[in-house]
């Protein structure tokens, strides 16, 4: 009952930061200068094509009025029509969900495939020779510039190796995990940089712990008191700690799609830009922003769940 | 700790240090100009003449490795110290005066929060055009959140400290008590999180000069160098090579300072 | 079902479903390209991209098309066409055997539907038909178009994607910009925006054994590297747009052929006639005797093109006789000198962001003008701000290009060297009314050898008044796999699929 209240009050506080989300995105492309309908028009049309293509647009109408088309043409589900692309723009975005969900899904469970063992090697180790090799790696990986790594890892695994293609989202499940599995791995490096220091401190802490020394009293073994006790607390703030990271794990499938040629919205995003196409940009920025509240919703509502710690106001 | 506390400190001063003469020194360290087109001496590898080759423009790989790392370094400087001030302000200004003025910044804080970082960064410098001064915007738009919520919530705290309302019995006025007493004590996690903040954005400058909408060719950027140098990846590797291991070294330096100013700023509780 | 089933289910379906067509007997044959960019649209009067004009030429038929060497038409729906005696009207005899991919013949009445379709407001090309005052159906296979006045330049416009035959019927269908019905050599089966662009092959293609294979599939490889990699592995049969400096690497590849196609395309620098000192043409030309062009041509193409003369790319009655400005540094420095600029200068260039090619050539311009006492500024500029920038006038210099998008030197010429007409001599502001003059003649002189004089002349007068610093005409470069026969890139940039052949 108190989680189903919890959940709702959440629900309910996402209502005016998702109207903020909409509003953000589409004064962006409106105040900040530029003009979709002379790029478009460019070398082989008049001022007059320019103007009618202007008003075809409603790019001269009013600002508040366009918003308020915005506001329907989202609330209708079709995002407005792609000026590039000539297609409803959430066409555009549904062609290319998928390969973007395979790779931040891909990439987390990767994250945490890293950040869980070597936190909690790093924690009971600390401060002897793993926890040192485990910290200059992950320092000296958090400098690395995430499309250099790209490119170098498309060299030595593709190239040298033949073991992952070079480029694009394959077919079928298994497919899109083979092809995927390098772009998601340079994002999930990065992305335990953060995570593996956070998760090294809280399980240090969670050691210290007062119960921890009365499960110790009671009795129970090294071992045992690892796997009830330390881990299920480590497992939790990993939890909320890649939560926190979400954003940028979601920013960084940008960049790195780019480098990879996979058909996600990050590519979208950087196709729009270049044609300076307002609608599909503005439609763009509210998905991924909306993908990062509902992940972080998600990660609240988790945590909330197997901590029984977590209260819940 | 059994490690000696002052140890990143001085590693990642000692990096930065080196990195810095090297850079003033430049052209001068080299003795090309790194600008000048030689078609004839294009492509040439790695030698005791050219330590990092040249490019297919003939210039001297090095060289423009120095003019990137200048060019970049005060990107990063200014892309950190815009957000620095103006998050702080608006965190000390918000957390100070409460009321409406709280509940409206931090609603923007809110808003904001929610785009991942590099869908607003680029967002913002792909309409405004790529130029180094739209970058230096859209980091400043980006980034401030982060610096006044940190602010906001020090000065939160330190507001209810037993020196403030000593302060405030004393009749100081709102401004010498924000500018005298408040920030000088909320302002140390900022500085902290400004060294962290600064390794993200020169890895960011530089990704988005690499995707094309950041810093421009033939300006000598390191992410530009790499763009300009990954067509050469099978035949002339020292082109993109180079600039990204001065990406990671300028990183590693950025990351270790930040370490070591973390070590000697914040209280250990 | 598991969705992994699922998958192996819609394949087994779409096997099933191709095994209909009569050429079931022997094994399907895939011809895979690898693209840079994907097309936009392919509703061909909304078309100003490349690739997507490139597309649309495999999935509908014109009247006419030009000639794989570029230099003159060939006939394509209509078998055949006569121009009046008076130069004012056109009739064309469509073939009677041509249909749609759907079956339907090609009648008069979609050539007039779809010519009154790309001449109107909402089309982004209506200039090229405007001339057309007159469109009629004489019978269901014949089609008279008539002009109010004579405009050579119009047959050859009716060679242009935008004016592609499509169905009366279909003219506003909804679906026209992803699932279009054509009559040419191929049908679009699937489009995954993107990602690729699956083409098969139209049963009812009025080329009677063509296309010889069964599917054409636009891979998008966006990543130069990637393109080249996945040709190299054998994922894709053939691609264009190799990286210059790999084409030596490729071409020594045992499994692997390479081609440089002169395609129409020429670059430069505008050089802003209406402001000191490049009103000046000592000065002009003094700037493009100090370019080593040829050092561009080695250094930033790799030998993929040629030094040029002007800047106009090679096209019908091109003058080869025509030399380009040596690269002569002491006689750079005596015109300054003559204009009383001596010690130099300093000026700006605007340089297109993004083009990795543009900065390159910002960079040895610079440098080399240095030499001359000419210091060049650089400013980056989004080409879509570049051409409000130079049109109104407020610039020095700017790195540019001109392409042609029909095989008549007629467009380009309006657009690169007549003052007013389109865009001021390409915002030069430059003007020579005898070239202005000779334009206006040629516009109205029937196709043959005195018009291309008058070209001819128009190229040198371009030449001498140097209105810009020319550059080069850098080729396209593809590659393809040695089991590939009859792939090649056009002089129109684009390819015929329909010709491509795979051995096994």
């Amino acid at each position: 009952m108190a989680l189903l209240r919890y959940t709702l009050s959440r629900i309910l506080q996402m209502i005016p930061v998702l109207l903020g989300i909409t509003l953000v995105a589409f004064l962006l492309l409106r105040v900040l200068p530029g003009d979709p309908a002379s790029l478009m028009i460019g070398a082989r049309g008049s001022d007059a094509d320019v103007l009618r293509l202007r008003h075809q647009l409603g790019l001269d109408r009013p600002l508040w009025v366009q918003y308020a088309i915005f506001l329907r043409e989202m609330a209708s589900g079709s995002f407005g029509q792609s000026l590039a692309y000539r297609r409803p723009v959430m066409t555009l975005i549904a062609e290319r969900l998928a390969p973007t969900l395979w790779l931040v899904g891909l990439a987390t469970v990767l994250a945490v495939a890293i950040t869980f063992p070597l936190a909690v090697v790093s924690a009971l180790r600390r401060n002897r020779l793993p926890d040192l090799v485990i910290k200059t790696v992950f320092t000296a990986a958090l400098s690395m510039p995430q499309f250099w790594l790209g490119i170098l890892l498309i060299l030595l695994f593709s190239l040298r190796l033949h073991l992952f293609p070079v480029a694009g989202y394959g077919s079928g499940p298994l497919g899109h995990l083979w092809h995927l599995f390098l772009p998601a791995f340079v994002i999930a490096l990065g992305t335990s940089a953060l995570t593996i220091r956070s998760l090294r401190s809280s399980i240090i802490a969670v050691q210290t712990a007062e119960y921890i020394d009365t499960a110790y009293a009671k009795g129970l073994t090294g071992r045992m008191v690892m796997r009830r006790h330390i881990l299920r607390n480590a497992a939790v703030s990993t939890i909320s700690v890649l939560g926190v990271h979400t954003g940028w794990v979601i920013g960084g499938t940008v960049v790195i799609e780019s480098v990879f040629a996979i058909p996600g919205l990050g590519q979208l995003l950087v196709a729009s830009i270049a044609a300076r196409d307002y609608a599909a940009v503005q439609g763009l920025t509210v998905v991924f922003a909306v993908m990062v509240t509902a992940i972080s919703l998600a990660t609240d509502l988790g945590y909330a769940l197997v901590d029984p710690r977590v209260e819940l106001e | 700790m059994t490690r000696r506390p002052g140890s990143p400190l001085i590693a990642g001063i000692a990096m930065l240090l080196l990195l810095a003469l090297a850079l003033a020194a430049g052209p001068a360290l080299t003795g090309y100009s790194g600008e000048t087109v030689d078609f004839s001496r294009a492509l040439r590898p790695p030698s005791a003449g050219h330590w990092m080759g040249t490019d297919n423009l003939g210039r001297d790989v090095l060289t423009r490795v120095l003019l990137g790392g200048r060019i970049d370094l005060r990107i990063v400087a200014i892309c950190v110290a815009l957000p620095f001030l103006l998050g702080s302000a608006i965190g000390a200004a918000s957390g100070y005066a409460g009321g409406w003025l709280d509940r409206i910044v931090m609603r923007v804080v809110d808003v904001l929060w929610a785009f991942p970082f590099y869908v607003l960064v680029i967002a913002i410098v792909g309409t405004l055009g790529p130029s180094m001064a739209n970058l230096y915007v859209a980091f400043t738009l980006v980034v401030w959140i982060s610096f006044a919520r940190i602010v906001r919530g020090e000065v939160l705290v330190a507001k209810r400290a037993e020196y403030m309302v000593a302060a405030r019995l004393l009749g100081f006025s709102h401004a010498r008590i924000v500018l005298r007493h408040l920030l000088p004590n909320a302002i140390t996690p900022a500085i902290v999180f400004a060294f962290g903040d600064a390794v993200l954005t020169i890895l960011a400058v530089t990704a988005l000069s690499f995707l094309g909408l950041g810093v421009q060719p033939p300006t000598p950027e390191w992410g530009v160098m790499i763009a300009d140098g990954r067509n050469f990846i099978f035949d002339a590797w020292w082109i993109s090579t180079f600039p990204g291991a001065a990406i990671i070294y300028a990183g590693l330096a950025l990351t270790l300072l930040g370490e070591g100013i973390d070590d000697l700023l914040r209280p250990k509780g | 079902m598991t969705s992994w089933q699922r998958a192996g289910a819609a394949a087994l379906v779409l096997t099933a479903g191709l095994a209909a067509t009569p050429i079931a007997a022997r094994a399907q044959t895939v011809f895979k390209l690898g693209v840079a960019t994907d097309a936009l649209t392919l509703d061909p009067i909304a078309t100003s991209d490349n690739p997507s004009i490139w597309s649309q030429l495999q999935i509908y038929d014109t009247l006419v098309r030009p000639k794989p060497d570029g230099k003159a038409l060939e006939a394509d729906l209509a078998q055949s066409w006569q121009a009046g005696a008076d130069g004012r009207s056109y009739t064309f005899h469509l073939r009677p055997d041509a249909q749609f991919s759907d079956g339907t013949p090609v009648t008069a009445a979609d050539v007039v539907a779809s010519l009154k379709r790309a001449a109107s407001p909402k089309s982004q090309w209506a200039r090229f038909f405007q001339p057309i005052a007159g469109m009629q159906a004489t019978d269901a296979h014949t089609v008279t178009l008539t002009l109010k006045q004579p405009f050579t330049p119009l047959l050859n416009n009716l060679g242009l994607f935008s004016a592609a035959i499509l169905p009366a019927a279909e003219a506003n269908a909804a679906k026209l910009p992803d699932m279009p019905l054509g009559s040419g050599p191929f049908v679009v089966k699937e489009w995954r925006h993107g990602e690729r662009m699956v083409l098969v092959r139209n049963p009812h293609y009025w080329d009677h054994g063509k296309p010889y294979v069964d599917e054409a599939d636009l891979i998008v490889i966006g990543e130069d590297n990637s393109r080249v990699l996945q040709l190299e592995s054998g994922a894709i049969d053939a691609m264009i747009n190799v990286p210059y400096n790999q084409m030596s690497r490729l071409k020594a590849s045992p499994a692997l052929r390479v081609g440089s196609a002169q395609v129409f395309r020429a670059d430069f620098v505008m050089l802003n006639t209406k402001r000191k000192p490049f009103d000046d043409l000592r000065v002009r030309q003094a700037l493009n005797y100090a370019v080593d062009k040829q050092g561009l041509v080695r250094g930033v193409l790799f030998g993929n093109g040629e030094v040029a003369a002007d800047a106009m790319p090679v096209m019908a009655w091109h003058d080869a006789s025509l030399k380009p400005y040596p690269f002569d540094l002491a006689k750079a420095k005596a015109l300054l000198q003559q204009a009383g600029l001596g010690a130099g200068f300093s000026t700006a260039m605007l340089v297109p962001a993004g083009d990795a090619a543009a900065g390159q050539v910002a960079a040895a311009v610079q440098s080399n003008l240095a030499a001359i006492g000419v210091k060049v500024a650089l400013q980056q500029i989004e080409t879509g701000t570049q051409w409000d920038v130079t049109k109104k006038g407020d610039y020095q210099m700017s790195i540019s290009y001109a392409t042609s998008d029909t095989i008549d030197p007629d467009q380009l010429f309006g657009f690169l060297a007549v003052n007013p007409e389109r865009a001021d001599a390409y915002h030069t502001f430059w003007q020579s009314t005898k070239l202005n003059d000779l334009y206006a003649q040629e516009r109205t002189t029937p196709e043959g050898p005195a018009r291309g004089k008058m070209f001819q002349q128009m190229e040198a007068l371009l030449h001498d008044g140097a209105p810009y610093i020319f550059l080069y005409r850098p080729t396209t470069t593809y590659a393809y796999r040695t089991r590939v026969t009859g792939f090649a890139v056009l002089p129109t940039s684009n390819w015929r699929l329909q010709d491509v052949k795979l051995a096994h």
